[in-house]
C-alpha cells in the first residue's frame, strides 16, 4: 500500500494522526503488517512516577539498540473534549536519542485508561518496525484495565503510603499486573508496602508469579532489575507460545473499540432511539425512559427523546 | 472535526511558567489538544516535539527578554525540517519594535499580558495553516 521512510518522524506522526482521526485504511494496513514488536504497559495512579520511569527504562532499551515507540494517553476534558498533554515534561532525556519517538494522546472521551485507537496506534508502530513499544494509561485508579488487552507485559506502579491492605485485595488493576513497581521507595515505608503487596497477589492466570520491585525513578534506582523482570515476563510467554494468544487479545479489543467509537458516536445523533430499540433486548427500559423524558420535557420544557 | 493540537513551550532558562501553564489550560477548555512540556526546552527540545506530536501550533512562552534568539533558532529548524505549515505564535513581555520585527521574521502573532484567551483561541482556529 505505501512506501514509508522509518526514519522520518514527520512521516510517522502523520500517520499516527490519520489512525488516531480514524483511517480503517491505514489500521488495516497496520494489522496486515504486524512484525511482533515487544509491547509494554504502565499504569497506576497520577503522580506515581509512571513517565520518569518509562523514560529510564526506553533508555536501557535504547542502549541495547532498539527502536522504542512511547505512547502516552492523558485524559480529555468531558466538557470541552480538549486536553492537556503532559507525559512528555518528565520524558526529556529521550531527546537525546535518534531512536525513539514519543507521542501524547488524548483519551477523546473514551474510559479505561486508553483512546478508542489507540491499539491501531500500536499496531503502526509494530508495522512500522519498532522493536519496542511503552504504553502509558491515563493516570488511573482502580479500573482502568483497558492495557491488559493490548500489551504483553503489565507494569502497575504503586507508591508507598497511598492506601491500607485491603485497596491489594480489590478487584482491577491488582488483577492485571505482572510486575508491580513500588516507586518513590525513598519516600515512605516503601518495604511494607512490598509486603503488602507479596501476600496477597496471586499467580496470574498463565501461571506466571507476579514480581515486586522498588525503584526511584528520578535517581535511575533499580531501572535494571525492572527491565530484567519486564524480559522475564516476556521470555516466559515466549517459552509458553502464548504470545499469540496477546495478539487475539489485541485484535478483538481492536475490533470491539471500533464497534464501541461507532456506536457511541450513533447514541449521540438523532437516530440514538432506533439504535436501543433494536439493541436492547427488554423494550421496558427504553419505553419508560422516554415516557419519564416526555414528562420532564412537558413540564420543564426542551423535550427530548434519548 | 478534527482536533487542533497545540504545543506550549518555555525556551531557555527563562523557569517563569505560571502563564504558560494558565494558557495550557485555557486552551485546553477551548476544545484544543495541548501539548505542555515543561520549562528549559531547548530549541532542538521544541522543534523535536513539534514533529513527533504533528502540531498545528508553536505557541512559546518567554519573560526573560531572550526572544529575539530563541525565535529566531526556532524559527531556523522548523525551516530545516519543513514545518511551512505549523503555525508561531508567542506571548510574554515583548517589546513594540521586537514584535514587529518578529512579525517579520514570520512568527504569526505575540500576545501580549493582558490579552483574553479567546482573542488567542480565536487567532489560531482563523490562522492554523492545516486544513481544520
Amino acid at each position: 500500500m505505501m512506501e514509508i521512510n522509518i526514519n522520518s518522524k514527520i512521516e510517522i506522526a502523520k500517520l499516527v494522526t490519520k489512525i488516531e482521526n480514524h483511517d480503517d485504511d491505514l489500521s488495516t494496513w497496520a494489522i496486515k503488517n504486524i512484525k511482533g514488536a515487544q509491547i509494554i504497559g504502565i499504569t497506576g495512579v497520577f503522580g506515581s512516577g509512571k513517565s520518569t520511569l518509562i523514560s529510564k527504562l526506553a533508555v536501557k532499551f535504547l542502549l541495547e539498540g532498539k527502536r522504542v515507540a512511547v505512547l502516552g494517553v492523558d485524559p480529555s476534558s468531558p466538557f470541552s473534549g480538549g486536553a492537556v498533554l503532559g507525559d512528555r515534561i518528565r520524558m526529556k532525556d529521550l531527546n537525546r536519542y535518534e531512536n525513539v519517538y514519543v507521542r501524547s494522546l488524548s483519551s477523546r472521551g473514551k474510559v479505561g485508561g486508553l483512546s478508542y485507537f489507540t491499539a491501531d496506534v500500536v499496531n503502526l508502530f509494530d508495522a512500522l518496525g519498532f522493536d519496542v513499544i511503552i504504553i502509558e494509561t491515563v493516570g488511573s485508579g482502580q479500573d482502568e484495565i483497558d492495557i491488559y488487552n493490548i500489551a504483553h507485559t503489565i507494569v502497575v506502579i504503586q507508591v508507598p503510603t497511598l492506601g491500607d491492605e485491603v485497596q491489594v485485595i480489590k478487584a482491577g488493576q491488582m488483577e492485571i499486573g505482572d510486575i508491580f513497581v513500588v516507586n518513590k521507595a525513598d519516600q515512605g515505608p516503601a518495604d511494607e508496602k512490598i509486603r503488602e503487596i507479596e501476600t496477597l497477589i496471586t499467580p496470574r492466570e498463565n501461571g506466571w508469579i507476579p514480581k515486586i520491585i522498588k525503584t526511584v525513578a528520578v535517581r535511575n534506582q533499580n531501572i535494571d532489575e525492572l527491565k530484567n523482570a519486564i524480559e522475564e515476563h516476556y521470555s516466559y510467554l515466549k517459552k509458553n507460545n502464548m504470545l499469540y494468544e496477546k495478539l487475539i487479545l489485541r485484535l478483538k479489543y481492536l475490533l470491539k473499540q471500533h464497534i464501541t467509537f461507532e456506536l457511541d458516536n450513533l447514541m449521540d445523533s438523532s437516530i440514538s432511539s432506533q439504535i436501543a430499540e433494536s439493541l436492547l433486548k427488554e423494550k421496558s427500559i427504553t419505553g419508560s425512559v422516554n415516557e419519564i423524558l416526555k414528562i420532564l420535557g412537558e413540564k420543564y420544557g426542551e423535550g427530548r427523546n434519548i | 472535526m478534527r482536533k487542533i493540537r497545540i504545543l506550549i513551550a518555555k525556551p531557555g532558562l527563562d523557569g517563569h511558567d505560571r502563564g504558560a501553564k494558565v494558557l495550557a489550560r485555557a486552551l485546553m477548555e477551548e476544545g484544543f489538544e495541548v501539548i505542555y512540556t515543561g520549562i528549559h526546552q531547548t530549541a532542538e527540545d521544541i522543534v523535536r516535539t513539534a514533529i513527533e506530536e504533528d502540531v498545528d501550533v508553536i505557541g512559546l512562552s518567554i519573560l526573560s527578554g531572550a526572544h529575539m534568539y530563541h525565535f529566531t533558532r526556532v524559527l531556523e529548524l522548523m525551516k530545516k525540517n519543513g514545518l511551512n505549515d505549523v503555525l508561531l505564535i508567542g506571548g510574554g513581555i515583548v517589546p513594540n519594535d521586537d514584535r514587529e520585527k518578529l512579525r517579520d521574521m514570520g512568527v504569526a502573532e505575540i500576545f501580549m499580558p493582558g490579552t483574553p484567551i479567546n482573542e488567542i483561541s480565536e487567532f489560531i482556529r482563523k490562522n492554523i495553516k492545516r486544513p481544520s
